[in-house]
């Protein structure tokens, strides 16, 4: 078993958890986030050129178009709106004057359908965070002392909008540098890093009770235990999001294109999920009790 | 001695599964064949359509019926493009009624979607003219006649200039109209509209009795044919609004599935490392489970015919990321009572029984989030949240009881 002294050194860890969230949310006011076609309705037009187009030629080809460059020759392009016969005529002129060029994706979302997947997402949004809050509340339905049941559960929560937030505003950064958009992947990369890591935090505070029951009156130092508790359960923590990080990790180095950002924000929601479970949820109760 | 027949033959039964689904599984040599791979649009490339009905014309109370009525004719109509496994479903989203058509894997999207949208709406109509000679003003009356009473539609040419031309028949209803229509035009033109558009204008020379049309035109084979199995499928009942397309190139999808399966076999290999590498023989074991665990997943996904898309690949592939979690657990407590001085067999007994209510809490969570996901999205990110969920839900057989029984076994083994 290891034996770290976390709760010793809790402001040193919670200070770092905050300026992340600071910077996160300075980030998401500061740059917001772009919704996704699928969102907001448009067009993304994905080419693949023989030979790379000129940037400023491109653009004035697309004069509304927000082109953004990708690997070997490969350009994605928003658009407002563009009908079948104008994508058709676009495609024949571009291999005209570009060379050849390969229609590698083409996605037209009308507003009504982005207007529905929209509120289908805040549904799913809205229904897994009720569902999780739900889950904790059962999880606590035990009275336990010398801290209230509803605390373990609420900073359960803190901590689970701590996870959520921080891969957010990594969002909002990539959004403002590569146009990165929060589409409906995003959201449900959200939504699997709190389902994934809600368990993390139950596990701990569920050995932190046990514990208390073991050493029964024996309360007089309560940060101690928490102390003992987070590092028994350390292990498990660890090598459980290691072993998703690592699928992780081989997903967006060798995963396909598409899903880089999708991957991206399970991998950094992981990693800061697992980091909370360990150095801020724990801490946040020694000092709520 | 009885409980180790009894996990001798839980062994063999898994290893004969697990052999089975592996077969079904592996692409040589009848797993190909038996039973193929669904995969998604986004894999094989194709098209996601979404049209919006234009109901404005039909009473409330048909509307249901009038959308299952566009899906056979859009059914039909697709399988005039030869799509491999076309795919028609309608959705009711708000007030809009909605089309979705999912074709894969077809060559001209673009005159694809010309043509599957098209109303197909024939109609004849008289004409009338006013003027003389060149400054001939020509305006359209609308007559009863329309696609409604068309019986059958068929390629044919004309027996002199030999160019081709569409023949139709319409019903009895139709033929008696029909015959009105042409006794009351005698050598008049008489017009002929598909969709609104005129494409022939015939002078009538006698009055036709028995339903039977030729409408030429300036076309080319391929349109007849075209407007031939058009007609053949029916009129749409409501016309169409593409209101969203999807499309996906052949080459990104394949691209995209290869470096999925690359991306999840190196996650794969990579864990299966570090389960030896930290736990040692105990590892050797769930990694062994992570393999059957991968083989019956892909083997259920086949078995229900769940459409493989790319999100479900990545669904499937974070699945393993999980799947271990329960052998961690297990691992740590077993750990755990080693350390109190309990013997190994009594010990690993203890820690499967102890990190049971653990395993089933954490799975829950990732659960009711994929069944939300499920029912709350598209169809994209469901095959993500589908195969999510059927692989937790294996994954704690796989971690539970295939570990238990083969660490039963190996431990008897060691002990012999």
């Amino acid at each position: 078993m290891t034996n770290l002294a976390i709760i010793k050194n809790k402001f040193v860890f919670l200070t770092f958890s905050g300026i992340l969230v600071i910077a996160s949310v300075i980030a998401i006011w500061q740059f917001g986030l772009t919704p996704g076609i699928d969102f907001s309705g448009g067009v993304s037009w994905q080419l693949k050129f023989a030979s790379v187009p000129d940037r400023a030629e491109l653009q004035s080809f697309f004069p509304d178009g927000l082109i953004t460059p990708q690997d070997d020759g490969d350009v994605m392009i928003r658009l407002k709106d563009i009908t079948e016969k104008e994508k058709g005529e676009k495609l024949a002129e571009l291999s005209k004057r570009f060379g050849a060029v390969e229609e590698l994706q083409f996605k037209n979302i009308g507003p009504a359908v982005g207007n529905d997947l929209k509120n289908k997402a805040i549904w799913a949004f809205v229904l897994v965070l009720i569902t999780i809050s739900l889950y904790v509340a059962f999880a606590f339905r035990k009275v336990s002392q010398p801290v209230s049941s509803w605390k373990y559960g609420a900073i359960t929560l803190v901590t689970l909008f701590h996870d959520a937030l921080i891969p957010a505003g990594l969002f909002a950064v990539l959004g403002h540098l590569f146009n990165a958009e929060a589409d409906t992947n995003f959201i449900v990369a959200i939504l699997v890093v709190i389902g994934f890591s809600v368990h993390d935090k139950i596990v701990v505070f569920d050995r932190i009770r046990e514990n208390l029951k073991i050493d029964g009156g024996a309360r007089a130092d309560f940060n101690q235990l928490v102390n003992k508790s987070v590092n028994q359960t350390l292990a498990r923590s660890v090598n459980t999001s290691l072993t998703l990080v690592l699928t992780l990790l081989a997903l967006y180095f060798l995963g396909p294109a598409n899903l880089q950002y999708f991957i991206l924000t399970i991998l950094v929601g992981t990693v800061v999920g697992t980091y909370a479970s360990i150095f801020v949820a724990s801490p946040l109760l020694t000092l709520w009790k | 001695m009885d409980s180790s027949r009894k996990n001798s033959l839980k062994f063999f039964l898994i290893i004969v599964s697990a052999i089975v689904a592996g077969l079904l599984v592996f692409p040589k040599p009848f797993g190909k064949t038996f039973l193929p791979w669904r995969l998604g649009l986004d894999l094989v490339g194709g098209s996601y359509l979404v049209y919006e009905a234009d109901m404005k014309d039909i009473a409330q109370v048909d509307r249901a019926s009038a959308l299952n009525g566009l899906r056979d004719v859009m059914e039909r109509r697709v399988n005039v493009f030869g799509v491999s496994e076309p795919r028609v479903t309608t959705a009711k989203v708000g007030d809009s009624y909605q089309l979705i058509v999912e074709l894969a894997g077809i060559q001209n999207i673009e005159e694809a979607i010309n043509q599957i949208g098209r109303t197909a709406l024939l109609d004849f109509r008289e004409v009338d003219q006013a003027g003389e000679g060149t400054s001939t003003e020509l305006t359209f009356q609308l007559t009863q006649l329309t696609g409604r009473y068309l019986q059958k539609s068929e390629v044919g040419s004309d027996s002199n200039t030999n160019e081709p031309l569409i023949t139709v028949q319409f019903n009895a209803e139709g033929a008696k109209i029909f015959e009105e229509l042409t006794r009351r035009n005698v050598n008049k033109p008489l017009a002929i509209f598909l969709d609104n558009e005129l494409i022939s204008m015939p002078t009538v020379r006698e009055v036709i009795s028995g339903g039977n049309a030729q409408i030429t035109g300036q076309f080319t084979f391929q349109e007849v044919r075209r407007i031939v199995s058009l007609f053949n499928a029916g009129a749409l009942p409501a016309p169409l609004l593409l209101i969203s397309h999807q499309t996906i190139g052949a080459s990104l999808g394949l691209d995209s599935m290869n470096k999925a399966i690359t991306a999840g076999a190196v996650g794969t290999l990579a864990i299966i490392l570090f389960l030896i590498l930290y736990y040692r023989r105990l590892g050797l074991v769930a990694a062994l489970a992570l393999v059957f665990y991968i083989v019956y997943a892909l083997a259920t996904f086949k078995l229900f015919g769940i459409t493989m898309t790319l999100a479900g690949v990545a669904g499937f592939i974070l699945s393993i990321g999980m799947a271990v979690d329960a052998n961690i657990l297990i691992f740590a407590r077993t750990k755990e009572e080693i350390a109190k001085g309990v013997s190994r067999v009594a010990a690993l007994e203890e820690g499967f029984r102890r990190a049971w209510p653990s395993i089933r809490d954490s799975n829950i969570s990732t659960m009711l989030t994929s069944i939300i996901l499920y029912y709350l999205t598209s169809s994209f990110v469901r095959g993500f949240a589908l195969t999510l969920l059927i692989g937790v839900l294996l994954s704690m057989f796989s971690a539970i009881t295939v570990s238990r029984v083969m660490l039963r076994a190996f431990i008897k083994n060691s002990h012999d």
